[in-house]
This record gives C-alpha cells, sequence and structure tokens, in this order.
C-alpha cells in the first residue's frame, strides 16, 4: 500500500458525525463520541469538529455544545429530517474534501453503518466498526501517531487490535453505550452553517407511504439505568411480557438475548449483544439467559449483574455478582409480587 | 427475464468453533465451514423472485479454491449459475478490497438487475460490503425488506426504517440485503443435492476482473490487524442459598443497598 503524502493537505482534526436520533434529540452515542473525540484530539493537540445535519438543526447546537467540540460544522432543511443514504454521503464527502479531517467518527447506528463504509469506499481509505475502544499511539515504522482501533473479533471471543496507516481519513464507527459522556462548561466553539445544495430531482428512492411509528421503548436501552432481560429460557411471549411489568416496578427497560427477538417476543431493538446493544446499567437481571459471549460481552460492564436460571452451571453464572438458580418465570412472578407488596406498604 | 446476482460467503462456523486459547483465532482445522447465514436468506430471496417473476440467480462468491463448497450448496438450493472467483493474490482483503474484487467480477457477468448480499458476514462482522457494492456499482442499496414486489421497470418494496415502516418506490437495477428477519430459507430437495456436484462452476481470477495485484489481497488493504487477543471476565458469584423466597428475600436487600429500589 502506498504511503499518502504527510503534508497532502490532511489536517490532524477530528470529526464526529453528531446524529440527531428521531429528529427530536442528538444521539446519545454522539456524545459519547464527542467526548472520546476530545480527549484524542488533545492527544494530538488538534481540532474537534461536530458535523451536524438536521431539519432545524439549530435547536441541537446548544446540546452539542456542551461536548467540547473546537467547530461545530452544521447544514439545516427538510431533505435532511431522515437519514437518506445518498444525500448524507454526497454532503459528507464533500465536507471531507474541503476540510480534511484525519480522523473520522460515526456511531454505529444505522445511518452511521451506512454513512462510514460508502465514504471509506469513496476515499479508498480503512475503516473499523463496532469499535470498543480509540486511542492513539506513535508508530515509528510509519513515523506518525495512529487511531488505535480496537474490536470484538471471532464472534466477540476474542478483541483485535486494528490501525490504517497507510491511508486518510482514519474512520470507525463506535457501538453506543461504550464510552462515557463528559459535559465541558464554557467552551464557545465556532459555528459554521452550510449552505443546503442538493439536485433532490437525482434521488433514486421515491416515499410511497410515510413512515408509520412503531412500538419503542422509552429510553433507548443503552441508557436505562435498569435492564431485565429475557431469554429463551423464559419459553414463552407470555412470560417474557411480565418483564415488562418488572421494568416498570424498578423504572427499567426490558432487554433480550437474541432469542426471544427471533421467536417475535419482542423487537429487535431490545436485543442485547454483538448484533444488538451494548449496555452499562446499574443492574442487568437476567432471566434465563445462558450467557453467550454474543451476549455477555455487552453487558458486562454493567455494575451488578444477576443471572435467574435452572442450570447452575450455565456461563452466565461466571460473570454474576448474584447466582439466582431457579425457574425463571417463578422467581419473576414472585419477585413481582414482592415489589408490588413494597411498593405499597411505603 | 431478470437477472439476479446473488453473494454468498464461505465462514466458518462461529457457534460451533473451537478457539485457541492463547490467540483468541479459530482453529481453521477443526472447526466446520459453513455459508454465511444470512447469505442462505440473500439467496432465498432471489429463488423467491424467480419463482414468481422468472429470474436467472447466479451465485458468486471470492474465496480459497474450496469456498467451491458453498458454491455446491447454492446450486443443490436452486442457483442457475455459480461463480468462484479466487487468486491467491487477493489473500488477506480487508472488506474494502473484497468489495473491489466482487464488484469488479460482478461487472464482468454482464447486466443485472438486482444484486443481492447477506447483511453480514458471522466471521468478520463488518456489514460493509452491501454498502460499498452500493458506492462501486452507483446504485441504491435497500436493507430490513419485509416486503417486495416487482412493477415493471420498479421494485415497491416495504421496509423498516430505523422504528418506522416505510414504502418505498425504486428503479432497477438495485442491491439488497438480507438479514435473518427477512424470509424462511427453503431446504434443498434430496435429487438436487446429488446433482449439485456435478453442475459446472466457472472461475474468475486476477486475470479476469482487470486491475493491477497491488490494489488486492493485504497489500490493496487499507486496514492493518496489528494484535488479537481473547478475553475473559469473572465476578463475585455470590449464589443464593434457601428457598425461592429467601432468594427473593435477598434480591430485594440487594436492589436496597444498592440504592436501586427506592420504595
Ligand atoms: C454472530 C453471532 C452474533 C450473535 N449476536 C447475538 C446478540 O447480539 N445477542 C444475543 O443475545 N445473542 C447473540 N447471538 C446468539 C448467542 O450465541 C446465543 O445463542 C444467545 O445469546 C442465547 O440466548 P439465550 O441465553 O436466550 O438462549 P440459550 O442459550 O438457549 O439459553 C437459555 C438458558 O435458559 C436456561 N433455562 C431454561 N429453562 C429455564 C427456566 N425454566 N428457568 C430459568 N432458566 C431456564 C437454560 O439453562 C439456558 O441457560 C449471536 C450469535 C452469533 C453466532
Ligand atoms: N468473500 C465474499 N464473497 C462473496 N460475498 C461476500 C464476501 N464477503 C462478503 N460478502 C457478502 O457481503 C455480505 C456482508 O459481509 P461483511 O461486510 O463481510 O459483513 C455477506 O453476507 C455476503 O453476502
Amino acid at each position: 500500500m502506498k504511503d499518502f503524502e504527510s503534508n497532502n493537505g490532511w489536517t490532524r482534526d477530528v470529526w464526529v458525525f453528531t446524529e440527531i436520533q428521531d429528529h427530536e434529540r442528538v444521539l446519545d452515542g454522539a456524545l459519547e463520541l464527542l467526548t472520546k473525540g476530545r480527549e484524542i484530539a488533545d492527544a494530538q493537540g488538534s481540532k474537534l469538529y461536530s458535523i451536524v445535519f438536521a431539519l432545524d438543526a439549530e435547536q441541537y447546537l446548544p446540546a452539542v455544545e456542551q461536548f467540547g467540540p473546537d467547530v461545530i460544522l452544521y447544514c439545516s432543511d427538510r431533505a435532511l429530517k431522515h437519514y437518506d443514504s445518498q444525500i448524507f454521503p454526497d454532503l459528507y464527502a464533500g465536507l471531507i474534501e474541503k476540510y480534511r479531517p484525519s480522523i473520522v467518527l460515526f456511531p454505529s447506528t444505522e445511518a452511521g453503518s451506512d454513512l462510514a463504509p460508502r465514504l471509506a469506499h469513496r476515499f479508498s481509505t480503512g475503516l473499523t466498526s463496532h469499535c470498543t475502544g480509540l486511542s492513539i499511539m506513535r508508530f515509528d515504522e510509519y513515523d506518525r501517531s495512529l487511531l488505535v482501533m480496537q474490536r470484538p473479533a471471532y464472534s466477540g471471543n476474542a478483541i483485535a487490535t486494528v490501525i490504517c496507516p497507510h491511508t486518510l481519513p482514519q474512520m470507525a464507527t463506535v457501538q453506543q453505550g461504550v464510552f462515557d459522556r463528559k459535559e465541558i462548561a464554557g467552551g464557545k466553539p465556532e459555528i459554521i452553517r452550510l449552505p443546503f445544495e442538493y439536485d433532490l430531482a437525482t434521488l433514486r428512492i421515491e416515499s410511497l407511504e410515510a413512515p408509520v411509528r412503531w412500538d419503542k421503548p422509552k429510553v433507548p436501552l443503552e441508557q436505562a439505568p435498569i435492564v431485565v432481560a429475557g431469554g429463551r429460557g423464559l419459553g414463552s411471549k407470555r412470560t417474557f411480557d411480565r418483564l415488562f411489568e418488572l421494568s416498570g416496578l424498578l423504572n427499567g427497560e426490558v432487554g433480550a438475548t437474541r432469542v426471544p427477538v427471533f421467536n417475535r417476543w419482542c423487537g429487535e431493538e431490545r436485543m442485547i449483544g454483538q448484533t444488538g446493544k451494548t449496555i452499562r446499567p446499574r443492574l442487568y437481571l437476567g432471566f434465563g439467559v445462558s450467557g453467550q459471549i454474543q451476549h455477555t460481552a455487552s453487558i458486562i460492564d454493567s455494575e451488578i449483574i444477576v443471572s435467574i436460571n435452572t442450570n447452575k452451571d450455565a456461563p452466565i453464572t461466571g460473570i454474576s455478582d448474584y447466582v439466582v438458580t431457579e425457574d425463571a418465570s417463578s422467581f419473576l412472578s414472585r419477585l413481582i409480587d414482592r415489589l408490588k407488596r413494597e411498593k405499597r406498604v411505603q | 427475464m431478470l437477472s439476479i446476482i446473488v453473494c454468498i460467503k464461505q465462514v466458518p462456523d462461529t457457534q460451533k468453533a473451537v478457539f485457541d486459547p492463547k490467540t483468541g483465532a479459530i482453529d481453521r482445522k477443526s472447526t466446520d465451514n459453513i455459508m454465511n447465514p444470512d447469505d442462505l436468506h440473500a439467496l432465498e430471496m432471489a429463488l423467491s423472485i424467480r419463482d414468481r417473476y422468472g429470474a436467472r440467480v447466479t451465485a458468486i462468491t471470492m474465496g480459497p479454491p474450496q469456498a467451491d463448497d458453498v458454491l455446491s450448496e447454492a446450486y443443490a438450493l436452486g442457483a442457475d449459475e455459480c461463480v468462484l472467483v479466487s487468486d491467491p493474490r487477493f489473500a488477506g482483503s480487508d472488506s474494502l478490497i473484497t468489495t473491489r474484487v466482487l464488484s469488479r467480477a460482478i461487472l464482468r457477468l454482464g447486466a443485472f438487475d438486482l444484486v443481492i448480499t447477506g447483511c453480514e458476514a458471522i466471521d468478520g462482522n463488518t456489514a460493509h460490503v452491501g454498502y460499498q457494492l452500493s458506492e462501486f456499482l452507483s446504485m441504491p442499496l435497500i436493507t430490513q425488506i419485509h416486503e417486495f414486489m416487482i412493477d415493471g421497470n420498479h421494485a415497491i418494496i416495504e421496509r423498516l426504517y430505523g422504528h418506522e415502516y416505510q414504502k418505498i418506490r425504486v428503479s432497477l437495477p438495485l442491491l439488497l440485503s438480507m438479514g435473518k428477519n427477512s424470509n424462511r430459507v427453503r431446504i434443498p430437495r434430496l435429487v438436487d443435492i446429488k446433482e449439485c456436484g456435478e453442475k459446472p462452476i466457472s472461475l474468475m481470477t486476477l486475470n479476469d476482473i482487470g486491475g493491477e495485484p497491488g490494489e488486492y489481497g493485504a497489500a490493496g488493504s487499507p486496514t492493518v490487524v496489528i494484535k488479537t487477543e481473547i478475553f475473559s471476565h469473572t465476578r463475585g458469584r455470590a449464589v443464593l442459598e434457601g428457598g425461592i423466597e429467601e432468594k427473593v428475600d435477598a434480591i430485594v436487600h440487594m436492589l436496597k443497598k444498592q440504592n436501586i429500589l427506592r420504595f
């Protein structure tokens, strides 16, 4: 692979695709990424850029400012209300061409997972997806500092460390919930409004029916302080549904392994794991979850893990703070009864 | 008649894989190879479109010579034609380069209406190839499909978009990515399995798809894996004793102590 010219106009700046979720708020994963981006930019003495594309984008800027970008580039238009896999990559590629950041980060949401590989193709550069670790390290053999990206490998049984030493920008997508977010007081970023110029007549996908709202969690799973998760051991949708009663009592959210999702006991947005979400709640309660690595790698940073499983040697017990060897549905209904009683007593 | 190309990949069966405890790498000798699960759904999509509208289905894979196993499987499931894209100079390609190889090979196959891929391969889990093919081939990619209809030169598709359902109309040619929720995979008939070993698999090499050797394989790949480590975690493992009510007690007590239960 031929090396890029180090002074070919590329800056050392770090960009974060600051995604707007459901056209109503800044995605938490994007704020986490800004915090991480700040750390990376500081480590190499460069600037952090936040890129916002949205309808009425101005309303999100105050929230973004709290997370320490040096520059906010934003574009506001009706056509940017939903992620569009033609408009967003075209606009973003144009900006990268113009501003030349050397590190470009995305949340690994549906939009980020679409945008990032497209841009990697346009710049013939590398992309590492679903990263769980990002840092800057000096590499003497390449005579420069590089972004060091860590991601699960071999179905989550291992962690691979990846670099992109010859091409720019270096690109990564990051699971939500992996990094902390930290507000930074007193930052006054430079704010640049970009004109929206796009020939909408070139769009090939025509919408026939306006999207219809789907049943969704009250807060995204990644943000829920308490997650009660169900697996195959709950046996049926009927018992799985009782998790909602428990989560209601605890003020949490319901999560699942892949099995309930496949059985259509619940929607895909509740799946925790390698193909789902990464969570870090205060409390994780797993009912009838065996604890395969594809699931547990994404719950391991929970503060407290409790497992309820008939098999006292199920793999999940190895990562549990509390092991309950019981039938999941009986324990679930006893716990619900008990909490209801507790609630009434107070 | 429609022309449909399906991208399938041979992958180690990661669910049953044997891992080297030191490096975390898959022990390829003791692990079976299978067709990537999502790609079965991609092939199913192609076959069901053929059933409804008539089509010629070509399965294509890039991989080492033994990857022709998945092509035989594709024949057994009903593919009309199979192409193996294989060259030692492709070894070590990352997702960008894999897509470069596939897209150039696809363009050599002649005009097509649909290219169908799986969402994600279970060995790399990058889910890049579909999006990058969309870029290389300059055509839209549609994911998360529930309903698919052909209407003249257009497809009418119902799909999930984030939390929302969406109905769209888009002109052919077009790319589709299929996941496990999209359809139910058919089971091959015994007679097809018997015959599939005899059907010819065409081979394409670097010479057929064109380009310079330096554009391919590890040499052409922008990403470099510098380390792979296996990881493990352990915790307190306090096993709760007694009857079920005592265990409920213990959990409720813990929730209070941790200030999680505030009533
Ligand atoms: C590439 C890949 C990606 C994957 N991604 C994910 C992912 O993102 N998320 C995910 O969750 N999985 C994922 N998986 C699947 C994962 O490997 C497991 O198959 C899945 O997590 C198992 O779910 P489970 O624990 O519900 O079911 P099982 O493994 O079948 O376990 C059920 C458990 O319930 C217990 N049980 C049975 N009856 C009872 C009872 N009455 N009371 C109490 N306990 C009972 C059993 O002892 C057992 O431990 C992935 C797999 C692959 C190959
Ligand atoms: N070597 C390959 N040969 C054929 N198809 C592939 C190959 N690699 C990836 N694909 C296709 O791209 C999809 C996504 O793969 P990936 O981006 O590697 O997760 C797969 O489901 C396949 O349909």
